[in-house]
């Protein structure tokens, strides 16, 4: 019950702390139609949040409304202390990284200079990278099990390892909130975990972490708060197996979750 | 494996490749006003000035004289042909992506046609010409650009679309005008728009030669956004690159240099287009290298085909516009069909 302590410990840290990314009220539209209906959350340093919901329901597009790559209907989005759209994009892109849910590379650049874009805003004059950028996108190509596909054409891997490949860019990019489209997508189970196990770790270090995800399952196991949308607006947020099991989140999927217990004491969650 | 660069680019590399190609072009630029073709008694045959070509007093100075400024001419067209194309394909992620397909070249051709009609010679000398070419280059990019923004985004496939779009126009406005025109003026208009490079003035040389090094030199300074920009707009403004001010200034600029050259030597076509496939599929997409390598590819072609158009058919000449697309189709063919270079050319294949 080592976690258990550990979680408490942490929800009563978060009391004394400012949130390090906030939602007020904050609306999306695009071309006129509003995706995202005034959403009110936040998220801690340390706190690793699975967004779910159905398709349509608006996940991506608030994770890039937080990314400041969209403008706000109206509202207002904070993180670390500054509105993300219209804010320098090389000096934010130190604390925040955006893993975009669809990426087609042109040219045939290498797995190897992929990841090492990643270390873009880190760098000066006419970017060659020098041993830190090297070591910080060999580490975060160890992490993501990508470092024996370093010389390979990025345009010839398979979807789950292009996957891997863009997450260990945006690790190399060395921010403090990772804004995560769908990483588990098109990755195999193992690597699925080891994943979100990157993630956390991510997290218990102090970063914070918003990702998407259809995985309820994953979302239960290592996320340590999931926000559900429905259309556009946050009908349940706050521990994963409480939301997991809302009525409101029953009734956006159209199908109760299940969440329940392996012999082995390993929480589980699966569409019932 | 692939072939393709496997690691990535370092100083070392990237000044081994860009230093040995620019000796290799300057090798090409100091042969080449010396050559030419003498017709005789026993035919024509290849010839090189003699050293009396530095005597000031001689014929072959002379003649040394009207080569130099066409040579000098055909590295700045060339390059900042080669250079623009490698910058607009980036910017638009398009393999297409160039001077023809963005409406430029036939903007500023309707502006020279429009201003051959109007009988700007007899007022501006040859000079107006070119001088209505590069207006009509600048207004083509003001309305393509208007007609793709989009909330202060520039979609890639919207501005390709204007472009093709003004492109067809311009060419339609171009013929009907010289529907209507006379015979002299008809002629004038095809043989400015076929592009060459032939009675070319040390003057025009001098005042195209500011606007282009300083040109190409912005386009280099933005080639690692570039990079960025080829994983989309989305992922490279998530790695901290300022999106919007990189696709304006490398559009705004690479037109800009198009419609220089093309103000110097009519539109030369092709060669905004295949230099950087071709040497994408030799050194590999790092922008870094590839933008500068494109300038001094593209001015090794412009100066090798405008050679050609000078000697092959001597003493006539024909108009390098015509020899880089008569070399240029075939040998892009020959890029697409060959599936090892294929596999380099832009990515998935």
């Amino acid at each position: 019950m080592a976690t258990e302590q550990a979680k408490a410990e942490r929800t009563s840290e978060r009391a004394t702390r400012s949130p390090a990314i906030t939602l007020r009220a904050a609306s999306v539209a695009l071309a006129r139609r509003t995706i995202i209906a005034s959403v009110d959350a936040a998220a801690y340093a340390g706190n690793l949040v699975a967004i779910i919901g159905p398709n349509g329901s608006g996940k991506s597009t608030l994770l890039r409304a937080i990314a400041g790559l969209l403008p706000l209907a109206s509202g207002n989005i904070d993180v670390l202390g500054r509105a993300p759209f219209g804010a320098a994009r090389r000096s934010l892109a130190r604390q925040l990284c955006y893993l975009p849910q669809q990426t087609e590379l042109a040219f045939g650049f290498s797995v190897e200079e992929v990841v090492l874009l990643g270390r873009y805003a880190q760098q000066r004059g006419a970017g060659f990278a020098d041993a830190v950028d090297v070591a910080a996108a060999h580490e975060a190509m160890e992490r993501c099990d990508v470092k024996h596909l370093a010389a390979r054409r990025f345009d010839q891997l398979s979807g789950g390892e292009a996957r891997r490949v863009l997450l260990a860019q945006a690790l190399c990019q060395a921010a403090t909130c990772l804004l995560l489209d769908e990483p588990t997508a098109a990755i195999d189970p193992a690597h699925a975990r080891s994943v979100m196990q990157l993630v956390r770790a991510q997290c218990d270090r102090g970063a914070v972490a918003l990702l998407v995800t259809h995985d309820v399952d994953l979302a239960l196991r290592y996320a340590t708060h999931v926000w559900a949308l429905d259309g556009g607006a946050l009908v349940a947020h706050g521990e994963p197996a409480t939301v997991l099991q809302d009525p409101a989140v029953t009734k956006a999927f159209g199908v109760a979750i299940h969440v329940g217990e392996l012999p082995s004491g390993q929480p589980f969650a699966v569409p019932a | 494996m692939s072939s393709a660069t496997p690691t990535r680019l370092t100083a070392q590399r990237l000044a081994t490749v860009l230093g040995s190609a620019t000796l290799l072009l300057a090798l090409l630029a100091l042969m080449a006003p010396l050559l030419g073709v003498t017709a005789d008694a026993h035919g024509r045959h290849l010839s090189l000035l003699s050293t009396a070509a530095f005597d000031p007093s001689s014929t072959e100075n002379a003649i040394l004289w009207v080569r130099i400024p066409r040579v000098l001419a055909c590295l700045l067209v060339g390059a900042a042909l080669g250079a623009s194309g490698a910058g607009l394909q980036a910017i638009l992620r398009n393999p297409l992506a160039e001077p023809f397909t963005l409406g430029i070249s036939s903007g500023s051709a309707l502006a020279a046609v429009i201003a051959i009609r109007i009988g700007v010679e007899t007022w501006l000398g040859a000079a107006g010409v070119g001088f209505a070419a590069l207006l009509g280059a600048g207004a083509t990019l003001l309305v393509v650009w208007r007609l793709a923004r989009t909330e202060q985004r520039l979609p890639a496939a919207t501005l390709i679309l204007a472009g093709v779009t003004v492109s067809m126009f311009c060419s339609a406005a171009s013929v009907l005008i010289q529907y209507t025109s006379d015979f002299s003026e008809v002629s004038r208009m095809l043989r400015w728009m076929m592009g060459g490079l032939e009675s070319m003035r040390l003057s025009t040389v001098g005042w195209a030669a500011a606007p282009i090094v300083v040109g190409i030199g912005t386009l280099i300074a933005f080639t690692r956004e570039l990079n960025a920009l080829a994983a989309g707009e989305e992922a490279a403004a998530s790695v901290g690159v300022a999106v919007a001010r990189t696709q304006s200034v490398v559009f705004i600029v690479a037109s800009l240099l198009v419609g220089v050259s093309i103000a110097v030597a009519g539109p030369i076509g092709f060669v905004g287009l295949i230099v950087p496939h071709a040497i994408r599929g030799t050194v590999g997409p790092d922008h870094r290298l590839l933008v500068p390598a494109s300038a001094l590819g593209g001015a090794a072609l412009l100066l090798f085909c405008d050679s050609l158009a000078r000697m092959v058919a001597a003493p006539a000449q024909l108009p390098a516009g015509a020899v880089t697309a008569v070399l240029g189709g075939p040998f892009f063919i020959f890029i697409l069909v060959g599936h090892k270079w294929r596999a380099n050319l832009w990515g998935r294949s």
